[in-house]
């Protein structure tokens, strides 16, 4: 008894754990893993993070005061009726303080105000981190410190495969469900041309009714000679007629089935909901930012083939007001959903190319044989 | 071969125990080099011309394919050059121009404020001009430096005029980086034609660097399964040698103690054998362990860290940051390389970088990956199989009595005294009959197939009679199941507490066995 007690226990809390290690990689699970990530970097960065930046603006901000009271004094307080000597002195501070603003930019100042504007928001963190792990990568916002370098590659080394899991099984289900509302499109729309075929049939018939009703009132009167004749040529067209249509109607049937069948989805739809997708995103950033149609796009693209070069960037004139963080969780979502969008047109697609390319491969084999 | 030295050795030592053993052991020697290297040397001749051959046939198209995609990138140069040098040299000189004059504005009007000697300014007043002035400097350094066109050699006036950002090598290692997806952002097009041409070049780049990043990756996993495999052998080649020449010294010393201790010489050969034969079928398995391939990144990571502190003059950590978040193909663009001599060895580092790490997914990381995923989904399709099986083994014993269930496995398991008639057996639909004289014994202590045991381990199914109680529905145990309880003149003894093992069925009947899985209560 205790053995198959024991032994009941332990088979129990295996099944336990593999029930844990499904749904953690399940699709609703695998979701929650990758956002559950990005929130716990987005916590990290802007822990070690923060307080660089804010060093590095106070540090402009106190050079920036130390130039006044140079000026100030070269001015008023030494000798100021000399022209050159206080062009000279003018010169050589304005001079020594850009020379400590572009060492401040190399360490990471953006040229936001000290305490009014920051970049290592809680969002802006966020999206750093959704940057890293989907390996975008803007680099607008990037980190400086020694921790912050370490702890990001350490972020990208857990984070990158993680991403390219979530990728692949939400591609997988996305795949899917295009596949099953193609299908029912497709179900709908021959249903739609055999309803449309039926109602020709019905017609007919009803005319076919018609006819013979005028042919029986006319045999009554004539002779049955002429009767006859004319009696056959109508049941022979009507025959022809009926079958004529219920032939159709089985040739919409079999066509429906054959591409229910093959159930590959064709290229031209996936590239057209990939570029529909680029389009809405287009048109927020455009109505965002401001920016020209082309402008618009090329963020889009340059984000979702994860380039992302920078020089396009959301809420460049970013501030802390709940609108502009707003815009950045509503950035992030798009990239999020985009990037699982465009695994999914992968998916769809790569039937439809390696099909392709078998077609091409065999024909070029076969071009070979008759060479040989 | 071991048993011709043996009889070599053993009839010198009988015969001549004078001989020393400086003689001894060059004569050993020569026998066993004496077979060997002629059928080497054919071997070797006729597998270095295959060999040949196929490093030709298998190179050709990896060559072809990095050609191509060098042609895409020099083609690429030359169009964003063409299209973005002429707009850099416009930027730039706008930026100093509106920086200079910033400057020389600041100046006058501070010199007309001084120069007004009827009022008096105040020192707030001052501060606020001031702070205008530094503020409208700072907004326009930073923006000239975010263009990457004007850096502290412009604002120093240290650089010659006609130096540009656009230069062919940048050109190249632009492209390079848009159509690996790094993207770091050091340059980038301003014009409308130089984004519409990167669009387009991108859409067709990525694509074909993929292709070839796939193609070299897959030819270097080979090369390293070819390179592993040539280690395993040489290390079994080499444990052989040594082996080799201890049994030998083995054998003289055993040979000088007694000839009754031949029998165990013989032995000593025997086991000798089943060692080389036993590292044989070892040495066939190839399995790359997943911490050598994290070891080849981390080594191709650390090379690049010490490649690029000394090109671009670098502490090794920001190197190393570099070549990670290049290898990633992340790309923040904080830290880009400057030096133009080193452009195209950057470049060569990074194709291949991603090659590589394209090869370490293959190895590794997909198997991981894919197991991972297989688990979820076989968690799902197992529990599901056997739900369906347990049911309608429940269904069909619940409203037919069957006195036998055969298991998945084939096994055969008595419940109940029922036996079906061949006309019950026909209503039922089964088609699988027992023969006349059929006996199955011990039918329980059988070992179970290998999928049988994998469904029972997963779902916790009860077969054997030590984990069958009873309150598992309709498998009753009884203590004395190994005795076999007949009657006389051959029937089945009807008992309920009894698990049967021989049956014997009456003439002109036969047993019908459904193939269902076992109920189990607790799934």
């Amino acid at each position: 008894m205790g053995r198959r007690h024991r032994r009941s226990k332990v088979t129990r809390v295996v099944n336990l754990v593999k029930k844990i290690i499904a749904f953690f990689f399940s699709h609703i699970g695998l979701c929650a893993l990758v956002v559950g990530y990005a929130l716990l970097g987005a916590v990290i960065f802007k822990a070690v993070e923060g307080p660089h930046e804010a060093e590095i603006q106070e540090l402009v901000k106190s050079a920036r005061e130390k130039a006044v009271d140079v000026v100030w004094n070269a001015t008023f307080r030494v000798n100021r009726l000399d022209s050159k000597q206080w062009k000279k002195t003018v010169l050589d501070e304005v001079k020594r303080f850009k020379t400590v603003c572009m060492l401040s930019i190399r360490k990471g100042y953006d040229g936001k105000e000290y305490g009014k504007q920051a970049q290592w928001t809680f969002t802006g963190a966020f999206l750093y981190s959704l940057t890293v792990i989907t390996t975008i990568g803007y680099g607008n916002t990037a980190a400086k410190t020694y921790i912050g370098k370490t702890l990001t590659m350490l972020y990208a080394i857990i984070g990158i495969p993680l991403m390219l899991l979530f990728l692949t099984n939400i591609g997988d289900v996305m795949a899917k469900i295009f596949r099953f509302l193609y299908a029912q499109s497709i179900r709908l729309k021959f249903r739609l041309i055999l309803w449309h075929k039926k109602r020709k049939a019905a017609k007919i018939r009803r005319a076919n009714s018609l006819v013979s009703r005028l042919t029986r009132g006319h045999r009554v009167k004539a002779d049955s000679s002429v009767d006859s004749f004319g009696l056959g040529a109508g049941a022979d067209v009507e025959d022809l007629l009926t079958a004529r249509v219920e032939m159709e109607q089985l040739e919409v049937r079999e066509t429906a089935a054959a591409q229910l069948e093959s159930m590959t989805v064709p290229i031209s739809l996936v590239v057209f909901t990939m570029l529909g997708y680029l389009g809405v995103g287009t048109t927020i950033f455009k109505v965002w930012e401001g920016w020209t149609f082309l402008e618009s796009f090329y963020f889009c693209f340059i984000s979702l083939t994860t380039i992302g070069f920078g020089d396009k960037f959301p809420s460049t004139s970013v501030s802390n007001t709940d609108e502009a963080q707003e815009k950045l969780v509503i950035t992030s979502i798009y990239l999020l959903f985009g990037m699982a969008l465009l695994a999914m047109c992968f998916n769809l697609a790569q039937e439809e190319v390696q099909n392709k390319t078998r077609w091409i491969a065999d024909k070029f084999r076969s071009k070979e044989d008759d060479d040989d | 071969m071991y048993t011709h030295n043996a009889v070599d050795t053993f009839d010198m030592g009988s015969a001549d125990s004078s001989l020393s053993s400086l003689n001894e052991i060059p004569m050993e020697m020569d026998l066993t080099s004496a077979g060997p290297p002629i059928s080497d040397d054919e071997t070797e001749v006729e597998t270095k011309e295959k060999k040949l051959f196929v490093y030709a046939k298998r190179i050709l198209p990896h060559v072809g394919l990095v050609i191509l995609l060098f042609l895409y990138l020099i083609a690429g140069a030359f169009l964003f050059r063409y299209l973005e040098a002429p707009k850099e040299l416009e930027t730039r000189n706008h930026e100093l121009t509106t920086i200079l004059g910033l400057r020389d504005e600041f100046q006058d009007h501070i010199w007309n404020i001084t120069q007004d000697s009827d009022n008096r300014i105040s020192r707030e007043a001052f501060n606020a001009i001031n702070q205008e002035y530094f503020e409208q400097l700072v907004k326009n350094m930073f923006q000239a430096y975010r263009n990457q066109f004007i850096t502290a050699k412009h604002l120093l006036n240290k650089t010659r005029e006609d130096e540009v950002l656009w230069t062919f090598p940048n050109s190249m290692f632009f492209a390079a980086t848009v159509i690996t997806t790094i993207g770091y952002g050091n340059l980038v097009p301003i014009t409308v034609t130089g984004r519409v041409a990167c669009i387009i070049f991108a859409l067709l780049g990525i694509p074909l660097l993929l292709v070839t990043i796939a193609d070299i990756g897959k030819f270097l996993s080979e090369f390293l399964s070819y390179l592993y495999r040539s280690y395993r052998g040489f290390k079994r080649k080499l444990r052989r040698q040594s082996k080799k020449i201890t049994s030998q010294y083995r054998s003289q010393s055993q040979s000088r103690s007694s000839s009754v201790m031949g029998s165990s010489k013989a032995g000593s050969m025997n086991l000798h054998d089943i060692d080389s034969d036993s590292e044989d079928s070892a040495g066939d398995e190839l399995r790359i362990p997943v911490f050598m391939v994290l070891l080849v990144l981390l080594a191709y990571t650390a090379i690049g860290g010490f490649l690029f502190q000394s090109w671009e003059h670098l502490e090794y950590f920001e190197a190393f940051y570099f070549c990670f978040i290049t290898m990633a193909t992340v790309g923040f663009g904080d830290i880009v390389p400057n030096e133009q001599v080193y452009v195209f060895f950057t470049m060569a580092y990074i194709i291949f970088g991603l090659s590589l790490a394209t090869m370490c997914i293959d190895l590794a990381g997909t198997e991981y990956i894919r197991k991972i995923h297989y688990l979820g989904t076989k968690m799902e399709d197992a529990k599901g199989a056997v739900m369906t099986g347990l049911q309608a083994g429940e269904h069909l014993l619940k409203h037919t009595g069957i006195e036998v269930i055969k298991t998945a496995g084939g096994k055969l398991v008595q419940v109940r005294g029922a036996v079906l008639s061949s006309k019950e057996a026909r209503e039922l639909g089964m088609s699988y009959l027992l023969q006349f004289n059929y006996q199955h014994k011990n039918v329980l202590y059988e070992p179970l197939t290998g999928n049988l045991a994998k469904v029972v381990k997963e779902a916790n199914i009860k077969i054997l009679p030590d984990d069958i109680t009873e309150k598992d529905g309709y498998i009753v145990q009884n203590k004395s199941y190994d005795r076999p309880v007949l009657g006389e003149r051959g029937f089945v003894r009807l008992n309920g507490n009894a698990i049967k093992r021989i049956m014997i069925p009456l003439r002109n009947q036969a047993i019908c066995v459904p193939y269902l899985i076992q109920k189990e209560s607790d799934v």
